[in-house]
């Protein structure tokens, strides 16, 4: 009985070796059978989240209803001159827009899937919308990350913080760039960074993502700085991502370079 | 009337693995139901069942996550048999003894990814990932552990422990 169970051990384990090496991946096709399924969860536990917060935040809303009513009358005269100023950037915004066509896609997120090893986001949008491997995702707020798979109606995203995920960064007014990668669910490393004027607090940008020329893109602030003494390959940086990808609602697809 | 209960177990494990992320902050990872899952269906079976069971949820996992087949297929297997030869000699309804298989198993289950990520070159095998995911993981698989038993035995029925095998 042990040899027989031992044998068996030893081929499922063989075949394992053999399959992650040299399989492809399992299409995403299988994974979307059940995406309906966990769509209904999430939406459910979103809304729980949700639910919660805001029973937090009700305590503080009466004192704060009272400030804000202040502010309101100075803002309403602000928002007079703000409307005017908004009508000719949403002009600058459109030419720049038909100039370089930079979004092909707004989807939604569906559905985050944080396991062992990944991060990955889940959108609503798939091949047939012209989503493309590869492909940037952003939000006003910052990189989210680059499509891994793509099927028909909808595809997955590896986000900043997938360990797996790669992202050539640089700080705002310096020289030099580097590359940063995610850490396991938490946040970016940066190695190899030549500036040494880089501090804490200041902004990082994308530099290269997935391989392609793209406008820079906010990708958060850096947390930690480190100098090792006698080091002549630059600073190590830590990077928190300006976006909370645990409360992404839409995200935006950029055209691939 | 089994049968309802069993389905609404599985389809609830399947939609909560899902949603988990949602609820967790990022940099908690989620409990590992497949692995819980497929301890407590093997806890009553032989060890030859055990592994195909552990195999045939892993490879589901693979599946649902779209990830490198045979992965997280070898790393259950190997968990549930583990767990399994370690909780033989120990009483069913104990929960220390649910804690012991749940630990031999996430132990076991990451040795296996640990050679598989080194065998792929996969860039995540490393050190930051197994302190960030392996140890959270750990955390939340056993803090889930008991309700999560207590769920199974609601839809499957309470497991004959060794003692009333004796009888």
């Amino acid at each position: 009985m042990n040899s027989r169970v031992g044998l068996l051990f030893a081929t499922l384990l063989v075949l394992s070796f053999i399959s992650t090496r040299f399989l492809p991946k399992a299409p995403l096709v299988l994974s979307a059978g059940v995406a309906p399924l966990w769509t209904a969860f999430y939406a459910v536990s979103s809304n729980l989240r949700g639910f919660t917060e805001a029973l937090v935040t009700e305590r503080n809303l009466r004192s704060e209803n009272a400030e804000l009513r202040t502010r309101v009358a100075v803002a309403e005269t602000d928002n007079k001159r703000l409307s005017e100023e908004l009508r000719k950037l949403e002009e600058v915004t459109q030419i720049r827009a038909t100039i370089s066509p930079g979004v092909v896609v707004v989807a939604g997120v569906v559905g985050l899937q944080f396991d062992s090893l990944n991060a990955l986001v889940r959108i609503n949008k798939g091949a047939k919308d012209g989503v493309q491997e590869k492909m940037v995702v952003t939000t006003p707020q910052g990189l989210v990350g680059e499509v891994m798979n793509v099927e028909q109606g909808s595809a997955l995203v590896r986000t900043l913080l997938d360990a797996e995920f790669r992202v050539g960064v640089k700080v705002a007014k310096l020289s030099g760039t580097a590359l940063a990668r995610g850490v396991a669910g938490r946040f970016l490393r940066a190695t190899n960074y030549k500036s040494t004027n880089a501090k804490v607090g200041d902004t990082v940008w994308s530099a290269n993502v997935a391989g392609g020329a793209f406008p820079t893109i906010r990708v958060g602030r850096i947390t930690k700085r480190i100098e090792l003494s006698g080091d002549t390959l630059g600073l190590t940086l830590e990077i928190a991502p300006a976006v909370d990808i645990s409360a992404l609602e839409q995200v935006y697809l950029l055209r691939l370079p | 009337m089994i049968l309802w209960r069993r389905i609404v177990f599985f389809l609830v494990v399947l939609g909560a693995q899902g949603a988990m992320g949602a609820v967790l902050p990022v940099f908690v990872s989620p409990p590992d139901l497949f692995l819980l899952t497929a301890l407590a269906l093997t806890s009553r079976l032989t060890p030859l069942w055990t592994l195909g069971i552990g195999y045939g949820l892993g490879l589901a996992q693979d599946i649902l996550g779209a990830g490198a087949l045979g992965f997280h297929a070898a790393g259950i297997m190997a968990g549930v048999l583990a767990a399994g030869f370690v909780r033989r000699g120990l009483s069913n309804d104990n929960s220390l003894n649910h804690t012991i298989g749940v630990v031999t198993a996430l132990l076991t289950k990451w040795l296996v990814f640990i050679a598989l990520g080194y065998w792929t070159r996969l860039d995540a095998m490393n050190l930051e990932t197994l302190l960030y995911r392996f140890v959270p993981e750990i955390i939340t698989t056993l803090l889930l552990g008991p309700f999560f038993f207590a769920f199974f035995n609601w839809a499957f029925g309470k497991s004959r422990s060794n003692e009333d095998r004796l009888f």
